[in-house]
């Protein structure tokens, strides 16, 4: 996976979430995306998701233009699981899926239910696929989310905080999921507060403060920060 | 539930005997005779059954209407947003009675439009439309924000997120409050009568002028709304019922 950020600028609301930050990362297979709240990580993850549009600079994911490339063009090669599912509650776990793969990727009802029914397995969540989202816990929704992103086996997965609004139990749950999808050869970025399994399952990290990037680089370079603000967001981080 | 169903029966046994009270004290009970609408009977039953074709045309009609008003106020353009905003405010400030006319004789008289139920129907169709719209604005803020999101990056297009994803929450939604506008239309739906529309309260009017059975005639409007009414509440509560289990 290759990301290249020039000169990017995001305004909302009057106010500056990120100033001018520029990055390159090549080669990565999962990037973390590090930072305390505020510092801009979800912008950043929204903005080369597409999802939202800078005020000013450039974006590149593989080669692709993000912002000239046609919002439907660019959903195509792309996964985003939310920091709350978004299932839909009037569709079961499995039909969330298999409408998805019916109706924008045009698979017939057997191919959408072949391809479902292998997720749900992978994840081990079988037992669960005709439930409706309400009847699931929060860890087994984010799971089926993750699921739906995957149907479409997009180029790369974008996790905005997947498990910030799950207890400890569900969160490992989830992060069981992602760290699967890493087994797999997927490829990501996640913006987390989990810094521990950041270290598991990244390869990349960025790490950001008040809309600037301050550090990135291989995610061994956590054990050695160059950088004054990130030793000091670890050392707080580590210190409970 | 021993204990509600006694408190029901409770409470309508006050209201009979406040009824009956009411009937005794009467001044002209001794010649109030329901049996001598028997003649027209089967008007009456045109007319209940006119009056529920109306209300369940304009039912759906306003709503599809409603959907566009949503969709109108919702544009991007400016000017469409205030079209929608406008029309909100006349409907919202006119009584159904003077909106009726108004259409009738400024809308449909000048276009050279007779029909006076298409009229009817027509007004009722403009009249319910904000409430409609309401209605779809209230059932769209209980869809949980990141559904919008998730749909546009899963790559649904709009008439697909609409079909496949929203309408069948938005129904569910919306049904206590739809049966509750449909209940508004069939009570409304007596002002046609001004019109010359023969619905139930029109048709019921020219009985009583043509048999001279005034109180007998109130009475059996009276009945014969709460005929419809009542059970779609009943209906309406059920589903919310259902749903909500």
């Amino acid at each position: 996976m290759k990301v290249q950020v020039s000169h990017l600028t995001h305004v909302y609301e009057g106010k500056t979430v990120l100033d001018n930050v520029s990055l390159t990362i090549e080669n990565a297979s999962a990037i973390a995306l590090l930072g305390p709240s505020g510092a801009g990580k979800s912008t950043l993850l929204r903005l080369l998701s597409k999802i939202e549009t800078p005020t000013k600079g450039n974006i590149e994911v593989n080669g692709m233009d993000v912002i000239h490339t046609d919002e439907k063009e660019y959903f195509k090669h792309i996964g985003f699981v939310f920091q709350h599912h978004g299932l839909f509650p009037h569709l079961s776990a499995f039909e969330n899926v298999t409408l998805v793969l019916e109706k924008v990727h045009k698979k017939s009802k057997n191919e959408a239910q072949t391809i479902a029914s292998e997720l749900f397995s992978q994840f081990e969540l079988c037992d669960h696929m005709h439930k409706k989202p309400t009847q699931l816990s929060g860890g087994q929704a984010q799971r089926v989310s993750i699921i739906r992103s995957l149907a479409a086996s997009p180029d790369i997965l974008f996790f905005d905080e997947p498990t910030s609004a799950l207890d400890p139990i569900l969160t490992k749950e989830v992060l069981h999921a992602i760290l699967k999808l890493r087994e797999q050869n997927r490829k990501f970025v996640i913006v987390t507060h989990e810094i521990a399994f950041a270290r598991q399952v990244a390869d990349v990290f960025v790490y950001m403060e008040e809309g600037k990037v301050i550090e990135s680089g291989p995610i061994a370079q956590l054990d050695h920060p160059n950088s004054s603000e990130l030793k000091r967001f670890l050392d707080f981080v580590m210190s409970f | 539930m021993i204990k509600q169903s006694r408190d029901f029966l409770l409470a309508l046994a006050i209201y009979g005997l406040l009824a009956l009270y009411i009937a005794l004290s009467y001044p002209g009970r001794n010649n109030f005779n329901l049996a001598r609408l028997w003649p027209a009977a089967p008007d009456i039953l045109d007319a209940w059954l006119l009056t529920l074709y109306i209300s369940l045309l304009s039912l759906f009609l306003s709503f599809i209407a409603g959907l566009i008003l949503y969709w109108i106020t919702q544009s991007k353009f400016g000017v469409l947003r205030y079209m929608g905003i406008i029309f909100d405010e006349v409907v919202f400030g006119s009584p159904l009675l003077v909106f009726v006319i108004a259409v009738y004789y400024f809308i449909a008289f000048p276009l050279g439009l007779r029909d006076r139920l298409w009229v009817g129907i027509f007004a009722f169709t403009l009249y319910m439309a904000p409430y409609m719209k309401t209605m779809v604005v209230g059932a769209m803020k209980a869809i949980d924000p990141t559904q919008f999101q998730a749909m546009r990056v899963l790559g649904f297009t709009p008439a697909q997120q609409f079909f496949h994803i929203l309408l069948p929450q938005l129904l569910r939604i919306m049904f206590p409050p739809l049966i509750g506008n449909f209940s508004f239309i069939i009570k409304g739906s007596s002002l046609l009568a001004v019109i010359g529309v023969r619905e139930l309260y029109g048709a019921i009017d020219r009985i009583q002028a043509n048999l001279l059975l005034y109180v007998e005639g109130y009475f059996l409007m009276f009945v014969t709304y709460l005929l419809m009414t009542i059970p779609l509440m009943a209906i309406s509560r059920w589903v919310e019922r259902k749903i909500s289990a």
